[in-house]
């Protein structure tokens, strides 16, 4: 997909949504499964991967939107 | 699984399902349904799915059953079996004078304002002393034993109050400079669990 074809948007800003999208749902990805396990080492995977790529991916939403007519 | 889990759950794979649409059309983006879309998946769900997440883990930890999934808590959980009522964690579990799904939880939170954020603290620190094999040999408390974990259940009690001795030092006993396990010393013993009897597991609550 190219970026700058993107009818109605400017340019990177469809890119970072992918981004944003993809660090979301890699975070939602590990988090998920360690809902269902009553373990300590769940908890880590639930804050260090899945919360942070998560984080990481709600933040670049915002940003990409608060930028988007620079 | 509880029918929040359920929900949870159900929330978190709707949440991916709506991402791959935008990632797979992000120009839909450009529309004011495609904006409200694009915030819902990746702002505002996952925001929920994170804070749902959060607080079923931060409830999680506080089960026995979380507690005594660590292998160093072996010991530990073989103390709570012990066949002596002298024995206070293996008596008040084998009675049910503590919850038994929140046994640990129940005798080790600390109960001030933000004992429960200060709980999750530490068993940060108790992970990654296990993970990176660091943890005390013997494992011991980071700090005293303190009586707020006996008095939060303990105190106006009848029993408590007037029996002889806790009537003497009750002031003492509050404020702590008397400490409940001068006396009740018989705590989890788990370097000597080989001395005393155990119960049989099929009889624990």
């Amino acid at each position: 997909m190219r970026r700058s074809s993107l009818p109605g948007l400017r340019n990177g800003l469809a890119g970072r949504l992918q981004s944003s999208g993809l660090l979301t749902a890699a975070g939602l990805g590990v988090a998920l499964p360690t809902l269902f396990w009553n373990h300590p080492v769940s908890f880590f995977l639930f804050a260090v991967p899945g919360a942070v790529l998560v984080s990481a991916g709600m933040s670049l939403y915002l940003w990409s939107v608060a930028t988007r007519g620079e | 699984m509880t029918g929040a889990d359920f929900i949870l759950g159900i929330l978190a794979v709707a949440t991916l399902a709506l991402i791959a649409v935008v990632v797979r059309r992000p120009e839909a983006a450009a529309t004011v349904g495609g904006r409200v879309a694009a915030f819902a998946a990746l702002f505002a769900l996952p925001g929920l799915v994170l804070m749902g997440g959060a607080v079923r883990h931060y409830e999680q930890a506080k089960t026995t059953t979380f507690c005594l999934s660590c292998h160093l808590m072996g010991p530990w959980r073989q103390s709570l079996r012990i066949d002596d009522p002298r024995f206070l964690p293996a008596a008040h579990y084998q009675n049910r004078r503590v919850p038994v799904d929140r046994a640990c939880y129940t005798c080790h939170t600390d109960y001030t304002m933000f004992g429960g954020v200060d709980d999750k603290l530490r068993g940060v620190r108790h992970v990654w002393h296990a993970v990176w094999g660091t943890a005390s040999d013997p494992v011991r408390l980071y700090e005293p034993f303190e009586n707020r974990a006996c008095l939060a259940c303990h105190q106006g009690g009848r029993s408590y109050e007037e029996q002889a001795a806790h009537a003497r030092f009750l002031a003492d006993l509050r404020d702590g400079t008397r400490s409940c396990v001068m006396c009740h010393n018989l705590a989890h013993e788990t370097g000597r669990l080989d001395r005393y009897p155990l119960l049989d597991p099929g009889r624990l609550p």
